[in-house]
């Protein structure tokens, strides 16, 4: 089967980003700020349903940046500096470690109330590594120490979106690919380990989607990796892995490309994505946003997501 | 012997809402006049005139408008004792946009989120890039007719300009090019060195002719890719952008990889002062123990030889660092860069915060300065 979804945060629609401002500046209520995030949130689960997505998730609107509710509702972190979120013009408050990370029940609030019935739903949560990385650790001062650590956390708030009907959790982790901030290969297995703990238990699919970088090193090693699927965007890494791949089980393959405003060709996909498919084996693959889309207008976003339903009606039966 | 620790604000503050409903306008409250009237007094601006203004509908009454806003963002900076300042940008909508709406070439489309509830609007290059309208040298005029104090312009800078926008044209022309990551370079190329020749250096020739003798460049988006491609075409497009100009350059940076900048820095002609953004990262207890400016260190070992104002009030913030902070930082500094090179400086331009927690920062940031001078002298 061919499936699609969009990775992660979508754009705040026009209006809402209005409201936002006004709100920012003393000149709206809290109420009337609400009332425009539940607008917007519609739209942006419309469009998915629209383009007729196999996941739809609530577009993550709230969200200020992809750690925020952890560095806010985590006991024992608080968000901390904003800094540069990885080669991007946007930034992200960097969570500060300051004792040992306790979580009180699902922290992430996704808007169940608005997402629709008839489909599967998709979270998406900071994988361990990534979070490291960001994070400035005051308590533990060990990477693999707070990555356990925050791992145990995650497994906990995946099992309590599981109770709540999602059925695909998808784990961000740039930092495991982006060019300053990848490991070692020789590290990689270590960091592997610690993401069992994450999927210990779990029965709803999960994939560990990874996008600024080149995600080569860690195909070599797919087989480890305990997650259903392994998502890879595809403005970043060297089409050459895919030559005699063996998956674990499911690819995604980021082909819409979040940071750059021209509407990609369908056709053009098409061939790139055929041209993978003759190299590998797979009975799953999702066809994505590379990244979380909110680099763009909703306008340009959504015409994005056309394309991608139009690719994914060309490639069913491929 | 000069001034130590000679202060100015990097660039941008908080619009009044008389000066966006003015400009706009939108219809001006009792509560929007009370506004205008405390700052007046307090700055010692006679506001009568603005009051008729925005009660009046002048044809010009958009652009004076503008001309009080920077007016007061002048006398604010002059009132608290800042050494060199400017128009606080009340003269632009914003340090991208501003330039971006007076080029041809590019379309809007539309806000795209910085941070939290910040946005900025984002342009796609659609066409070549070409010089339509002059951007700074309005202001600049006006300022220098109104200003007590020396003056510093604040402009944005060609990698910041093509970061900050979507890139069909050059992309689009370069499809013949099948590595897609040489194709992305070549085409970034391009657009900027069009950005430095057709937009910058036209106008920059204008201000400096006009008596403009310090422009500050602003590049926020400098370290965005920490690669070597990247690194070296801000410092090709840097050398091209000052090349054979008599004025005195500085470059400000944020929120950025400092460690990587200070590789690089060396090599940029004609470039006499850093302005950074450290306080964000400092600790906020008076001491003299302030590792976050180690990083200064860097620049120091890559041979930097120009001055520094590493930022010493974090601009995201409410909280007002007292002036016993901001003196520890800035001996901490003058003491790692020497006390001849210093300079003080906020992190950023204060646009996010109010006018009073601007001014009292600000007002600390000078009893900062002047608490480092006594204790050094």
């Amino acid at each position: 089967m061919i499936g699609t979804y969009v990775t992660g945060v979508l754009p705040r629609t026009q209006e809402l980003i209005a409201k936002t401002r006004l709100y920012d500046r003393g000149r709206l209520s809290e109420e009337e700020l609400e009332t425009s995030f539940l607008e917007a949130t519609k739209r942006v689960i419309g469009i998915q349903e629209t383009a007729n997505l196999t996941f739809v998730g609530d577009g993550m609107l709230k969200w200020q940046d992809l750690l925020r509710p952890f560095s806010e509702g985590l006991e024992g972190v608080e968000p901390g500096p904003l800094l540069r979120w990885f080669n991007n013009n946007t930034f992200y408050k960097a969570p500060i470690i300051k004792s040992d990370i306790k979580i009180q029940p699902s922290i992430s609030n996704q808007q169940i109330d608005l997402l629709p019935s008839g489909k599967k739903w998709k979270a998406t949560l900071p994988a361990p590594y990534t979070f490291s990385i960001l994070s400035i650790d005051q308590h533990y001062q060990n990477k693999i120490k707070l990555m356990k650590k925050y791992a145990g956390v995650l497994n906990q708030e995946i099992k309590a979106l599981e109770k709540k009907g999602f059925k695909y959790i998808q784990l961000n982790d740039p930092a495991l690919v982006y060019i300053t901030t990848a490991p070692e290969e020789s590290k990689l297995k270590e960091i592997i380990e610690v993401y069992e703990i994450v999927t210990e238990g779990v029965k709803a699919k999960t994939c560990l989607h990874t996008f600024f970088g080149d995600a080569s090193p860690l195909l070599k090693i797919v087989q480890t990796i305990p997650f259903n699927d392994i998502g890879v965007d595809l403005y970043e890494t060297d089409t050459k892995i895919f030559n005699n791949l063996k998956l674990r089980d499911g690819l995604v393959l980021g082909v819409i490309d979040s940071r750059n405003s021209i509407i990609e060709d369908v056709q053009d996909l098409e061939k790139i994505i055929k041209e993978i498919l003759l190299k590998i084996e797979t009975n799953n693959l999702y066809i994505t946003s590379n990244a979380d889309m909110d680099f763009l207008t909703i306008d340009k976003a959504e015409e994005k997501i056309q394309v991608l339903s139009k690719l994914a009606g060309r490639l069913q039966g491929v | 012997m000069k001034k130590l620790f000679q202060t100015y604000e990097i660039g941008s503050l908080a619009k009044h809402n008389w000066r966006l409903k003015g400009y706009s306008g939108s219809k001006i409250t009792e509560k929007d006049i009370s506004e205008l009237v405390y700052w007046g007094k307090k700055l010692d601006i006679d506001y009568e005139p603005l009051i008729k203004l925005l009660k009046t509908d002048s044809p010009h009454k958009r652009q004076e408008v503008v001309n009080w806003s920077a007016l007061y963002a002048i006398k604010l900076f002059e009132k608290v004792g800042l050494d060199y300042v400017y128009s606080g940008e009340q003269w632009r909508e914003e340090m991208y946009a501003h330039v971006i709406k007076n080029l041809s070439g590019f379309q809007f489309s539309g806000w795209i989120k910085s941070f939290d509830y910040r946005y900025f609007r984002k342009a796609a290059v659609i066409d070549k890039v070409k010089y339509k309208d002059p951007f700074y040298i309005d202001e600049f005029n006006y300022i220098k007719s109104v200003a007590k104090n020396e003056l510093k312009v604040p402009i944005t800078g060609p990698y910041t300009l093509i970061e900050w926008s979507f890139n069909e044209y050059y992309y689009k022309k370069n499809s013949n090019i099948k590595n897609l990551k040489e194709r992305k370079l070549v085409s970034r190329k391009e657009f900027i060195f069009d950005i430095v020749d057709e937009a910058l250096r036209p106008e920059f020739k204008k201000l400096i002719e006009a008596g403009v003798k310090w422009i500050q460049i602003d590049e926020p988006a400098i370290t965005t890719h920490p690669n070597k491609e990247e690194m070296e075409l801000f410092v090709e497009a840097w050398n091209r952008l000052v090349s054979g100009f008599n004025c005195t350059f500085s470059l400000h940076n944020c929120f950025s990889d400092y460690k990587l900048l200070a590789k690089y820095v060396s090599n940029l002609k004609n470039c006499s002062q850093l302005s950074l953004e450290f306080a964000n990262r400092d600790n906020k207890k008076v001491g003299t123990k302030r590792p976050a400016y180690d990083d200064l260190k860097d620049f120091e070992d890559h041979g930097y030889k120009g001055a520094y104002a590493p930022g010493f009030l974090n601009v995201h913030t409410d909280e007002i660092a007292s002036p016993e902070v901001i003196r520890d930082r800035i001996l901490y500094v003058a003491d790692i860069v020497g006390k001849e090179r210093t300079w003080v400086s906020p992190d950023c331009g204060l646009r996010t915060r109010s006018w009073e927690i601007t001014y009292k920062k600000l007002d600390n940031m000078i009893k900062g300065a002047n608490l480092a001078r006594e204790k050094i002298n």
